[in-house]
């Protein structure tokens, strides 16, 4: 055999091919065996998948609460790899979310304590999937978790403002009560000369300033502040609108909010 | 308090959220009444009878807080006007509006005063000479709009308290009164 000149090189060449060759085919091997292992699986799970699906179609013929047990387990557990639950999500009954909307209840406690008893969903899906690490839940899967909260009992709520930004709060927070806040806020000398910005509103009522945004926009719509817009930016003033008589508009009465304001602007 | 010419300027003319169009209704509806009133008496006293939307307008601004009111609250407020019958668009971009700080009908009124005051009861003028003749000084009348003089003396003439007829002159118009 030759194995030198070029015979001898093209020679090496052919067995270097051969012998790739012989590996790539024994990788594919070990692919092929996979794949069909995985086969296997995959009709394993939709067996499983239909019997519970049967299973929960006639809970009447006489399951025992073992077989229940069972099956629940069964469902968390294909949840847990990936596995849309049998029983469809948008029941409430689903266990699935019951547990979710639980655990998220137990979760929110200290956020929102954080945060001043007021946090925005979309923060609380980042810090609870940042805290599971793995198994993470999805935006719908977050949403209703919090709509459960409705049916049992528990100290925290999800609520909608006008402006579409969804946020948890605790069940005793009160509006009201963050009205007032505002109001001394916007009545200070400062306030009245210049008005306040979402990030005043923030450092003062210990908020994030999209929340602070939030309750200065509910409190212009109940008529305590109104707002200023301009090349400086959005802020919002105390409502001087109904001070301001309507057959006199010279008319300042003494010791109102008006006459404060008229004050405090001259001081500037 | 701050004059804007010879006008007085209220002590709200300095609260930003006046330059703002607000959006909760019962506010808007204040600040609303508050800027028709405004413009009405600023341009009664300051005799202006056509604001031009895209010109600067003294009252729409305030250099010392630094405000200006937009286009759009500027078409609102004068659109609230000339829904109430005190001002009328001059055309169709709403870019200029005619106001009506006397209405039409005061307008008449005020002619036929003026008729009566001087004596003319019988006699002929041309429309510009009551805008602007000897007689008309000190009076209201003395440099009115002549789009609002021309309606108040059709108006006139539509109640038969006179007749408008083309002068000698190639460009203006004459009035006989028969009051």
């Amino acid at each position: 055999m030759p194995v030198v000149g070029v015979s001898g090189i093209l020679r090496k060449e052919q067995e270097m091919w051969e012998s790739t060759d012989k590996s790539l085919q024994d990788a594919f091997q070990d692919l092929n065996a996979l794949m069909s292992k995985a086969k296997e699986m995959v009709v394993l799970a939709e067996r499983m998948r239909l019997k519970l699906l049967s299973g929960s179609n006639n809970q009447t013929s006489g399951t025992n609460d073992e077989d229940m047990g069972t099956k629940e387990e069964m469902q968390d557990w294909l949840l847990s790899v990936g596995i849309a639950s049998p029983v469809t999500k948008e029941s409430a009954g689903a266990l699935y979310h019951q547990q979710l909307s639980r655990q998220l209840a137990d979760f929110v406690k200290k956020p929102l304590e954080m945060a001043g008893g007021m946090i925005n969903l979309i923060d609380i899906y980042c810090l609870f999937n940042r805290a599971r690490g793995t198994e993470l839940i999805s935006p719908d899967d977050l949403r209703q978790a919090c709509s459960l909260w409705e049916k049992f009992d528990t100290p925290v709520m999800l609520r909608k403002f006008d402006s579409g930004v969804m946020v948890i709060q605790n069940k005793t927070h009160s509006d009201d009560e963050v009205f007032s806040r505002i109001r001394s806020l916007v009545s200070k000398p400062d306030a009245l000369r210049t008005g306040i910005s979402a990030s005043d509103a923030a450092m003062t009522l210990g908020v994030a300033p999209a929340m602070a945004k939030e309750h200065l926009l509910a409190a212009e719509g109940k008529g305590l502040v109104c707002r200023d817009v301009s090349p400086d930016g959005f802020r919002f003033h105390i409502n001087l609108f109904p001070e301001i008589s309507p057959d006199d508009r010279y008319l300042v009465k003494d010791h109102g909010i008006y006459s404060m304001w008229i004050s405090a602007i001259s001081s500037s | 308090m701050q004059m804007l010419g010879e006008f007085k300027l209220p002590h709200f003319f300095n609260y930003p959220p006046y330059f703002t169009l607000q959006p909760v209704r019962d506010t808007r509806e204040k600040q609303i009444q508050l800027w028709k009133e405004l413009i009405l008496d600023y341009c009664r006293t300051q005799k202006v009878f056509v604001i031009g939307l895209d010109e600067d307008f003294q009252l729409f601004s305030n250099p010392a807080i630094e405000r200006s009111l937009s286009h759009e609250s500027r078409e609102a407020f004068l659109s609230a006007l000339v829904l109430e019958g005190r001002a009328e668009w001059l055309d169709k971009g709403h870019r200029k509006c005619l106001i009506l700080w006397h209405r039409i009908q005061d307008w008449a009124d005020l002619i036929l005063r003026f008729v009566k005051e001087n004596g003319l009861e019988d006699s002929v003028m041309t429309v510009e000479e009551i805008r602007s003749g000897v007689e008309s000084r000190g009076t209201e009348l003395h440099g009115v709009d002549r789009t609002i003089l021309m309606r108040a003396l059709k108006l006139l003439e539509h109640k038969g308290k006179l007749a408008i007829f083309k002068g000698t002159s190639a460009d203006d118009e004459g009035v006989k009164f028969s009051i």
